[in-house]
C-alpha cells in the first residue's frame, strides 16, 4: 500500500441473501483526495458506503484505513478512527434541537478540536440552532446531516448524495463547503447523480455498475468511456 | 365525578409508572418487549416476600427491586437483543421470544408462588385516608402519585437533561446516524432497556396495594395495559406516556364509576379507537416502523 492512501477498499463483497451488490469492489483513497463515486441506481454506491462506514458488514474483502483492518468494525469505532458519513436521506434526531444534534456527536467524538459554534456557523444554521431539528427543510437538514458529521472532526468523509434535492444556488454553496473541507485536508468519498456538482468537488471519479467499478479516471474522460456510455445509454 | 377524575390523575400517573418503561424500551430497540408486564409482577413479589419476610418497607422493596431488576435488564438486554437484532426478522423474532421469556417467567412464579393472590395486608401506609382536592382518598393512593411523579421526573432528567439522555433520544430519533455519530448503540440500549425494566418493577412494589394483589399471571394484562397507554400517548416517545397514563387512568375510574362491568375492556377499547383514529397517538409526530 502506497505511505499515502488513507483508505484502501481490497476485493470487497457484500450480498443480501441472494443478491450480490458488491462483486469484488477495490479503491484506494490518497490523502487530501476527494475521489467521486458514479453510478446507476442499484450500482451499489450506498452500499459501499455503508460497508466503509461500518453499517454493513463486507461478505467477503478487506477494508483498510490508515493502515488499520476496518471491515466489520461498528460504526461508532470507524467514527471514533476518523471516518464519517453523511446520508441520502438524512434523518436527523428530530426532537432534539439543531445545536444538541451537534452537540451529540461532539460529545461522543474522541479526537474533536472544532466547537459546535463554528460548525453550525459554517453550515449557515447559527440562526435556527434552538429549532428542533424535526422542522428543518431538506436541504437544511442535509446541511445539519454534514455537521453532524463534521462534529466527530473527521479525516476522511463519506458523502452520499448530498446535493440531491437541493437547489442549483444551494448546490453551489454546498459545493463550496465541501472545497473549503476539502482546504482544510479532509479527505473525500462523494457519491452523486449530479455530475456538474461532482466535477466541482472531486478529482477523479470512480463508476460503479451492478456491483463492480468499470471505470476509474477524470470525469470527463468517463463520458467518452465505451463501458461507462453503455451503461448510462444503453450502448 | 371529582372523586373519579381525583383518583383518575393518581392511577394515571401510576398506570404511567408501570407504561414507561415499554415505551423506553420500544423507542431505542424497535422492539415490543411482551414480557415487561412480568417485570411489573416480580417487583410486586419482591415486596411481598421482602415485606412478609423481613418487614422490609415496599418503599425500600421498590428501590431495591428496581435496582436488582435494572441490573438484571441489563444482562438480559446483552444476552438476547443483540443476537436478535442479526437475524433477518428482528422485529417478529423479538415478538415471539419475549412472549417466550414470558411465559418462563410466569411458569416459574406459579412455580415458586403457587397460583394464589398475594399482597401485603397490613397498614403499612396507615390507616387513615387522606384529603384530597376535598376528596377522601386511601393514603397509599398518594403515595403512589407522589412516588410515580418522581419517578417519572426522574426520568424526564435522565432523558433531557443528561449525556447520556441525550444519546438515547439521539438513538430513538435514528439508530444509524447515531451510531455513526459515535455513540455505542449497545450500551445506550441496555441501560435504557435496564431502566424501563427497573420502573416496571418498581411499579410492581406499590401493585399489591393498587392492583389489590399479585398472581404470577398478572404480567400478561399488565403488558396489555401498558402497551394500550403508549399508543395512547406517543409510541416512542417517552414522556407522551404520562399523557396516555392519565388519560387511561381517569377513563379507567369513570368507567368504574359509571360502567364497572365494562372497565376490563377499556385498553382494548382505547387501543383500536387510537390505532384507527389517530395510529400515531394523541400526542406523536408520526407512526414509528416497528
Amino acid at each position: 500500500m502506497s505511505s499515502d492512501v488513507m483508505l484502501q477498499v481490497a476485493a470487497v463483497e457484500k450480498s443480501f441473501g441472494g443478491f450480490q451488490a458488491l462483486r469484488g469492489v477495490s479503491l484506494d483513497v490518497a490523502q487530501g483526495q476527494a475521489l467521486g463515486l458514479v453510478g446507476p441506481n442499484g450500482s451499489g454506491k450506498t452500499t459501499l458506503i455503508n460497508v466503509i462506514s461500518g453499517i454493513y458488514r463486507p461478505s467477503a474483502g478487506h477494508v483498510r484505513f490508515l493502515g488499520r483492518q476496518i471491515g466489520g468494525l461498528t460504526s461508532d469505532r470507524v467514527s471514533h478512527l476518523g471516518i464519517n458519513r453523511t446520508f441520502q436521506v438524512p434523518k436527523p434526531f428530530g426532537s432534539l434541537t439543531v445545536r444538541q444534534n451537534v452537540d451529540v456527536a461532539l460529545s461522543h467524538s474522541r479526537r474533536s478540536r472544532r466547537k459546535a459554534e463554528d460548525i453550525l456557523a459554517f453550515l449557515d444554521l447559527a440562526a435556527m440552532q434552538d429549532r428542533e431539528a424535526s422542522s428543518l427543510n431538506t436541504a437544511q437538514q442535509k446541511l445539519l446531516d454534514l455537521g453532524r458529521a463534521l462534529a466527530t472532526d473527521p479525516r476522511m468523509l463519506l458523502v452520499d448524495e448530498l446535493g440531491a434535492g437541493l437547489s442549483p444556488a444551494d448546490l453551489d454553496i454546498v459545493a463550496a463547503k465541501l472545497n473549503a473541507l476539502r482546504q482544510e485536508g479532509i479527505t473525500m468519498l462523494v457519491v452523486e447523480h449530479l455530475l456538474g456538482f461532482l466535477a466541482k468537488v472531486t478529482d477523479d471519479v470512480i463508476v460503479m455498475n451492478a456491483g463492480q467499478e468499470i471505470f476509474y479516471g477524470k470525469l470527463e474522460a468517463a463520458a467518452e468511456d465505451p463501458k461507462v456510455v453503455e451503461v448510462f445509454l444503453g450502448g | 365525578m371529582l372523586y373519579a377524575l381525583v383518583a383518575g390523575i393518581l392511577f394515571g400517573l401510576y398506570y404511567a409508572l408501570i407504561s414507561l418503561g415499554l415505551n423506553l424500551s420500544f423507542g431505542v430497540l424497535r422492539m415490543v418487549n411482551l414480557a415487561h408486564g412480568d417485570f411489573v409482577m416480580i417487583g410486586g413479589f419482591t415486596a411481598v416476600v421482602l415485606y412478609s419476610s423481613w418487614h422490609v418497607h415496599p418503599l425500600v422493596s421498590l428501590v431495591l427491586g428496581a435496582a436488582a431488576v435494572f441490573v438484571v435488564g441489563i444482562a438480559l438486554y446483552y444476552l438476547l437483543v443483540p443476537r436478535i437484532a442479526t437475524t433477518k426478522d428482528p422485529e417478529m423474532i423479538s415478538l415471539v421470544l419475549f412472549f417466550g421469556l414470558s411465559q418462563v417467567i410466569e411458569a416459574l412464579a406459579v412455580i415458586h408462588f403457587g397460583n394464589n393472590e398475594q399482597s401485603i395486608f397490613d397498614p403499612v401506609f396507615g390507616t387513615q385516608p387522606v384529603s384530597l382536592l376535598g376528596q377522601s382518598l386511601p393514603a397509599v393512593w398518594l403515595v403512589s402519585g407522589l412516588v410515580s411523579l418522581v419517578a417519572l421526573a426522574l426520568v424526564y432528567l435522565y432523558l433531557y437533561r443528561s449525556r447520556l439522555g441525550y444519546s438515547t433520544r439521539a438513538v430513538m430519533a435514528s439508530r444509524e446516524e447515531a451510531e455513526v455519530s459515535g455513540i455505542n448503540l449497545h450500551r445506550v440500549s441496555a441501560i435504557a432497556f435496564g431502566i424501563g425494566l427497573g420502573l416496571a418493577a418498581a411499579a410492581g412494589a406499590l401493585a399489591p396495594f393498587m392492583l389489590g394483589g399479585i398472581t404470577p399471571d398478572i404480567g400478561t394484562g399488565l403488558t396489555t395495559t401498558a402497551f394500550a397507554v403508549i399508543v395512547l400517548g406517543s409510541l416512542g416517545n417517552p414522556m407522551g406516556t404520562i399523557a396516555g397514563g392519565l388519560i387511561y387512568g381517569i377513563a379507567l375510574m369513570l368507567m368504574q364509576t359509571y360502567l364497572p362491568s365494562w372497565a376490563s375492556l377499556l385498553p382494548y377499547v382505547l387501543l383500536l379507537l387510537v390505532l384507527l383514529v389517530r395510529p400515531s397517538g394523541l400526542f406523536g409526530r408520526q407512526v414509528r416502523s416497528a
